[in-house]
């Protein structure tokens, strides 16, 4: 059996709990330990995908505790998870490579939060229980405040502060979202609830569902709740942007929609809602990062934008667009990574304050690094053969064939837009005068490294077919465990 | 039914719900972070009154068996009373992170007045 | 203009609210209730009455909230735990001082207000005496109301108590934060034993179950409340020492 897939969150939190002992031995060592704990969870989900590509992809769960489910907590794998898994132990992998001697006196309470934030993460993707999801979420909402104050000057406590705001209204809202459900249906299980839902009056059934869709909104970075972003983004260290970026709203469009189609079992109206806040997001997203100025900023709106995307894919409902939602949320995660951190390595050779301008001819000095954000670029924007355009051309098809050809148009449209920033800011990097600001050589492999892997990465998925054939399947998969509410309650009830 | 006669059988949401309007309406309008806080923490409390009247079954008592009387037939609905439990312990470590923020943004700008504080656009 | 948007927005959420909760029934006997309804497709009884019945043949506490805190929902507690551990090492974070700063604030403070004698020696007496209470009130978290998180809180403010009379009083942090570190390890690990001989992660039904609503009794629940109770005593108090050491 696979109840060892426990260690996926006990070990992180064991070895969180033991940073505090081993930095009164050594005060060098707790920096190794978050690489130790991801590779081992990445080592560890390599296998639970071997576990399930030997046992016909049937998604299993894992009973904490002992006692059967709807009365004690359960964890649920299948492919979708593990897709997600394989994701945030990768990228958290890279990061905490890259981490190492880039934070400013990094001391062991940063790797502390640090591990616990993907932890949260981790939690948030496998668990199969309502209110248990809320305190991952909330692990992770904490985590995330602190790490975002760790630089300590105005900027970043302003941006903690509006977020820890912003963040307990949303888990506010909820809780009050989960009490509702609870009191309706006697039970915490998702697949309970999923059970009993129909039989919850209509109106109790909305006003849970507003109340959850907001909160998570909030979280998932939705457009009329997402003011917080920006701020956050530019204000903490670039290894926890980054990790923002790339895993924790990830993390969270899962659990956004495993409410909407699991636990609420979700109709055509509210799903064509959810695509419409989309638009908005991605509309929004993408027409405010023209006008930026500070990198990390424009990188933050853009993500925006893409959550937008992949929400407008995901509330597509059909399993292609599902798949290509869960497709663009893995393209995102390794582009943005590059990104990032390729930028930061960039800044931190030129003495600036985060400004586009400031990389002027910055290629001429570093040119591997410039190459691989442009590549990366390029990707994204969905050049034919790179791996962006399978996952858009994935997207567009399915809302076409939904048919919303006035969506299709605005997708097309915001994709000019990012195209017209990213190719500026390509044009400003490959400028041919010289550079401007002091320019001081560091060559350090640790921050090389995570960058050319994920470049790896991108080719890996774009150029070997016979990957991609699988890969398709498995992403298929990985939708319908979303999409199919039947499924999801027999594994977890039994028959 | 009239809504007097609601409001008088649903006391303790009406109560809950309450607080937690007080609550956002401190939220929406004050300027003070640390009245804000407050506001916050009125929330978090009506929350936890509603969750735990969610679980109230008339005429029933707490479930702790110490004594024979108290069987699982006359104890109400223990699930509640364990989540509000969680729920607290997570208001109060929000509440120790907001404060201490709090702190040094107060250290760093001399005053708690978020529309005095630069670069936060609300 | 804010306060009657703020007004507004209020008056649409509680007719909104109002619609919804009067279609609930406050105090209806949901848990013994019979329902036939045909759109469920599996019928299991709501978790609240499973965990009545059979709390005593499963975990043998008497304090039926305890038995979900602990053993049903354990993995919750877990991440509560660590909910705690978070706030205190962002608190650490957050409020770490530079040095010079430090000096020239509490030297000010503490010539002014120090408290009156009677205070000092009250506090004193009746700090071991709150001490005891607290631990009293985590070890029998399993036959009484009350458990690790209410008597770490109350371990905390017996210190909180101690720095409010003592300007001067100091902790001493490395203890602190041994405490901490290790009751967690000791938390997680009991969950590993569970999980290495019978591949269920926090097991607590390892050691013998004991006589109902006696003290030894409910298997491993008392010792995580210890451990619980331990912790919290400890991140409280560094949470309140923070707190001190920055004004």
């Amino acid at each position: 059996m696979v109840d060892y897939a426990i260690l996926l969150i006990a070990l992180p939190l064991f070895a969180a709990f033991l940073i505090p002992l081993v930095a009164m031995v050594n005060k060098n060592w707790p920096k190794y330990i978050p690489i130790l704990v991801t590779a081992f969870n990445s080592v560890l989900s390599i296998n639970l995908l071997l576990y399930l590509n030997a046992h016909n992809g049937t998604p299993f769960i894992v009973k904490i505790g002992g006692f059967i489910p709807p009365f004690g907590i359960n964890l649920f794998i299948g492919y979708l998870a593990i897709i997600l898994l394989m994701l945030i132990s990768f990228v958290g992998l890279m990061i905490s490579l890259y981490t190492i001697n880039t934070v400013k006196d990094a001391e062991s309470r940063y790797y502390m939060l640090f591990i616990l934030l993907l932890m949260g993460v981790t939690g948030l993707v496998i668990t199969g229980d309502l209110f248990n999801m809320f305190v991952f979420l909330e692990i992770t909402s904490i985590s995330a405040y602190s790490l975002t104050a760790y630089k300590r000057d105005g900027l970043s406590l302003e941006a903690s502060m509006k977020y820890i705001l912003i963040g307990s209204l949303a888990s506010v809202f909820v809780l009050i979202g989960i009490g509702v459900i609870y009191y309706s249906t006697h039970t915490l299980n998702i697949a309970d609830i999923s059970n009993h839902i129909n039989t919850v009056p209509k109106y109790i059934k909305m006003f849970s569902l507003s109340m959850l869709l907001i909160g998570l909104a909030i979280e998932a970075e939705l457009f009329p709740v997402n003011g917080w972003v920006p701020d956050v983004y530019q204000a903490s260290p670039t290894p926890v942007t980054t990790i923002f970026s790339s895993i924790v709203v990830k993390a969270t469009i899962y659990v956004f929609f495993r409410v909407l189609f699991t636990v609420f079992r979700a109709d055509l109206t509210v799903m064509n809602f959810v695509m419409g806040l989309g638009v908005i997001t991605l509309l929004i997203g993408e027409i405010s990062a023209l006008k930026q100025v500070n990198i990390k900023r424009m990188l933050a709106y853009s993500s925006i934008g893409q959550v937008g995307l992949i929400v407008i894919a995901i509330s597509s409902y059909s399993s292609m667009g599902v798949a290509g939602g869960i497709y663009q949320m893995i393209n995102h995660a390794i582009f943005k990574g590059i990104l990032f951190l390729g930028t930061a390595y960039m800044i931190t050779s030129v003495s600036g304050t985060g400004k586009i301008s400031d990389l002027k001819g910055i290629a001429q000095k570093m040119p591997i690094s410039s190459f691989i954000v442009s590549f990366s670029i390029i990707a994204l924007l969905g050049v034919p053969p790179l791996t962006g355009f399978w996952a858009k051309m994935m997207i567009l098809s399915s809302v076409m064939s939904s048919g919303h050809q006035i969506i299709v148009a605005l997708i097309l449209f915001a994709t000019v837009v990012e195209a017209v920033y990213y190719l500026k800011f390509i044009a400003v990097i490959y400028d041919s005068s010289e550079i401007t600001n002091s320019f001081k050589s560091t060559i350090k492999f640790n921050k090389i490294v995570p960058i050319v892997l994920f470049a790896l990465t991108i080719i890996l998925f774009s150029v070997v077919p016979q990957f991609l054939v699988k890969f398709q399947d498995v992403l298929l998969k990985a939708a319908n465990e979303l999409t199919n509410v039947s499924s999801y309650i027999s594994i977890v009830l039994g028959s | 039914m009239s809504w007097v006669e609601t409001v008088y059988n649903y006391s303790y949401f009406v109560g809950a719900f309450g607080l937690i309007m007080i609550g956002l309406y401190a939220v929406m309008v004050k300027t003070n972070l640390i009245k804000i806080l407050i506001g916050i923490n009125l929330i978090d409390v009506g929350v936890n009154i509603f969750l735990v009247s969610l679980g109230y079954i008339k005429g029933k008592g707490a479930p702790i068996f110490s004594n024979a009387s108290v069987t699982p037939a006359n104890s109400i609905d223990p699930i509640p009373q364990a989540l509000v439990l969680t729920a607290i312990v997570i208001g109060v470590a929000v509440t120790a992170l907001s404060l201490s923020v709090i702190i040094k943004l107060y250290q760093h700008y001399k005053t708690l007045d978020i529309s005095k504080i630069r670069e936060m656009r609300w | 203009m804010k306060k009657i948007i703020a007004t507004l927005i209020l008056l649409v959420f509680t007719f909104y609210t109002y619609n919804t909760i009067k279609g609930f029934r406050f105090g209806h006997d949901f848990l013994n209730a019979k329902t036939n309804n045909k759109k469920i497709s599996q019928k299991i009884e709501p978790a609240g009455k499973h965990y009545l019945e059979n709390n005593k043949l499963e975990n043998n506490a008497s304090n039926v909230v305890t038995s979900i805190v602990v053993s049903y929902r354990g993995f919750d507690t877990l991440g509560e735990v660590t909910v705690l551990f978070l706030a205190a090492t962002g608190l650490g974070v957050i409020l770490t001082l530079t040095k010079k700063e430090d000096d020239d604030e509490n030297e000010n403070d503490s010539s002014e207000g120090e408290p009156s004698l009677i205070v000092k020696t009250a506090s004193r007496i009746l700090f071991p005496l709150i001490f005891i209470f607290g631990a009293y009130v985590f070890i029998h978290g399993h036959l009484t109301p009350g458990g690790g998180f209410q008597g770490g809180t109350i371990i905390a403010s017996a210190y909180l108590m101690m720095f409010l009379s003592y300007s001067n009083f100091k902790i001493n942090h490395s203890i602190f934060k041994s405490i901490e570190s290790m009751s967690g390890l000791t938390f997680i690990s009991i969950g590993l034993v569970g999980l290495i001989g019978f591949g269920i992660f926090l097991k607590l039904n390892l050691i013998p179950m004991g006589v109902f609503n006696t003290l030894f009794s409910a298997g491993l629940i008392p010792i995580v409340y210890i451990i619980v109770g331990f912790k919290v005593g400890s991140e409280l108090t560094a949470v309140v020492d923070s707190y001190r050491e920055n004004w």
